[in-house]
Order: structure tokens, then sequence, then C-alpha cells
């Protein structure tokens, strides 16, 4: 943008008091009003300019961190896969997505599924959609889902009930007007059976993307 | 004599305020005093409780929420970054945890939460945020994986 199209663009008291004019004298303000202080004052060149001051470059030694990093990275992996491989990080928890919730779960823990949930009671379920898994030395957390050979969840289906009944009440007082509704939504009950760690994190599959999974 | 043709006019009514009353009242059993015993007054109170009910089955889904993220706050605030910090840093990295669960490991999980603190910290100071808090989060490692 040009520097006379930005000008037109600012009013005439914006102008003055910007300093854009430089030594210029203001002409033509619109008629009938009288010229403000703020007009006169942007006509005023200082009377010191600021000295130019060297500065002197400041050079800093950026140390090379590349193969302390490698050497730490792969201490911590070593360290959880050897945790992976004796079993020795005792209780796991896993963040598991099921019917478009997120849970915490362990073992022995019941999850609650409301709504249509196919699978019937007895059957042994998989859950595949493990966002992050962790025990007390480490956790895994998946972009945003991890590797379903990775991590191995199942579930047992233990009850198929309903719910409580829930009542909707509409009433509007003194007019007469009152609706009510009940419904009960079915739950199926899940108890977590085991949360595992199959494999070493580091192991990476020869062709990946390709786990025949949806999102 | 067998009665062949229906008689006219006629209507079925009543007998129903015995059980209209019962169900009224089996809902206003704990309330205090004739409100619970009374028909007339326990129809009020029992009207206002359901539609109480109902509004809130909304509500608490909000008021839940605000509570956790609240929480989230307050750990991440312990932890030196912010709310905002770790859902704009989570959500670029492409972990897609919730704010149920996130607040679930701010109390429970405090090690994975403190991990996940110090990840928003070093993506903003890869991003270049953080430069006046000084040298990058020490111990983490990204190694431009994020």
């Amino acid at each position: 943008m040009s520097a006379a199209v930005f000008l037109r663009a600012l009013r005439p008291t914006q102008i003055a008091s910007s300093g854009l004019l430089g030594n210029r004298k203001i002409i033509g303000h619109a008629v009938g009003r009288a010229p403000l202080l703020s007009a006169v004052s942007g006509l005023r060149t200082p009377s010191f300019t600021p000295p130019v001051v060297q500065q002197s470059v400041k050079q800093e030694l950026v140390k090379d961190c590349k193969q302390e990093q490698d050497l730490f990275t792969d201490n911590v992996i070593s360290k959880v896969n050897n945790q992976i491989v004796k079993g020795s990080h005792g209780r796991l928890f896993a963040v598991v997505y099921i019917h478009g919730h997120q849970h915490l779960v362990t073992q022995e823990d019941l999850l609650i599924v409301q709504g249509v949930f196919p699978p019937s009671i007895g059957d042994v379920i998989r859950l595949e959609k493990v966002l992050c898994v962790g025990g007390q030395d480490f956790t895994l957390f998946g972009r945003p889902l991890l590797r379903k050979d990775l991590v191995n969840v199942e579930a047992t289906v233990v009850e198929k009930t309903l719910s409580h009944c829930r009542i909707y009440f509409y009433n509007r007082r003194r007019k007469n007007s009152r609706k009510t509704k009940f419904n009960r939504e079915t739950h199926t009950l899940l108890r977590i059976n085991r949360v595992e760690i199959m494999q070493k994190i580091d192991e990476v599959p020869e062709v990946e993307g390709v786990d025949g999974r949806i999102f | 004599m067998v009665i062949t043709s229906p008689t006219l006019f006629a209507r079925a009514r009543g007998g129903d305020r015995f059980w209209k009353r019962r169900r009224i009242l089996s809902l206003s059993a704990h309330y205090f005093g004739r409100k619970k015993n009374c028909y007339s007054i326990a129809i009020k109170y029992v009207n206002r409780a359901l539609r109480y009910s109902t509004i809130a089955r909304r509500q608490k889904k909000l008021d839940l929420r605000a509570l956790w993220k609240a929480r989230i706050t307050g750990g991440s605030e312990e932890l030196g970054t912010s709310y905002n910090s770790m859902k704009y840093t989570l959500n670029d990295i492409g972990i897609g945890l919730d704010h149920k669960i996130l607040q679930n490991m701010a109390i429970w999980e405090p090690r994975t939460f403190r991990g996940l603190a110090l990840l928003t910290k070093a993506k903003e100071t890869e991003k270049g945020l953080n430069s006046l808090d000084g040298p990058s989060v020490s111990g983490v490692v990204t190694r431009g994986m994020l």
C-alpha cells in the first residue's frame, strides 16, 4: 500500500499527530473546523536525535547435543523394554476409546457402555482403540492411537440391563401444560480382564499404517 | 337376558384418583411435613423436583466439564504450563486425550500428567515460545519428531 493511499485512509488530526508529513504544513482541513493543538504538534521535529549505538554481535556457542540425546534416548528405551520383557512394570492402566467415550481402565475394572452394543453376555472382547498405556515408571502415548500389536486389552461382557428410569417432565405452571416422558437406556457391563504390553516399544513392523483399523 | 348392544353415551370415568395420588406421593415420601402426605401440596413440590431434574441432566454435563477444566488448569499451573498451552500442544502433537481423562490423570496419575506438561513445554520451546524462561526443558528429547 503506497504512502499516499495510507495517508488518505487516516483522519486529518491523525495524519498531523502521527508525524508522517514531516515538515510540511497542513493545508485544507474541513471548513468550519478549528485547528486543534494536536494538529500542530506533529509538525515539530525533535531537538535531539538518538545516538546510533554500534551493537556488538554476541556469538553463542551452540553445543551439538545429538550424541548425548541419542544416548539418553537409548537408555530410556532399554529401561522400558527391560520392564516389558521381565513383566516388572506391575499393574498397567490403559485409556480405551469405546462407543464414543474414553475410559481409563486397569484390570478388574467395570465399564458401562450405554446404548446399542451387539456383543452378548459371556463374550470376550478385545478393545483395540487404545490411546495410552502406562504403569508406575513409564507411559506410552499414541498419536492418536497405539499400534494394535503393542497393547492387548481384553474384556468380558458381564451383564446386559436397563438403566434407571429417567423422567422427563415439562410443566408450564398455571397454563395447563404438562408433558411426561420416560426413558431407560440399555447398559452393557464389561469387566476388564487384562491390560498387557505385547512387544518392545522400538519393534517396528515392516509395513506401517495398514492395521485394518477404521478410525 | 343378554345385552348385545353397548349403552348409549356412557363413559368409563374415575376410579383413578387413588393410583394417580399414589404415583405422586411415592415420589414425595422423603419430604418434610405435609408436603409428603397431602396430595394437593405434594403435587407442587414433586412437579418442581421433576422439572429441576430434567433441566439438571443437561446442566450436569456442562458443570462437570467446567470442573474438569478447573482441575486440569490447577494441575498444569502447578507444573509451569497452562490449560490453554496443554490443550493446543496436545492437539498439535496428535494426543487425543479428552478432558475427563486429563483431569483423572492430574489427580490419580501424577507422573503421567507431569510427563504431558513437560512435553507441552518442550514443544512450545521448539515453536519459539517460552524463550524468556531460559534454556529448554531438561530430560525431554524430541528428536524433531513432534
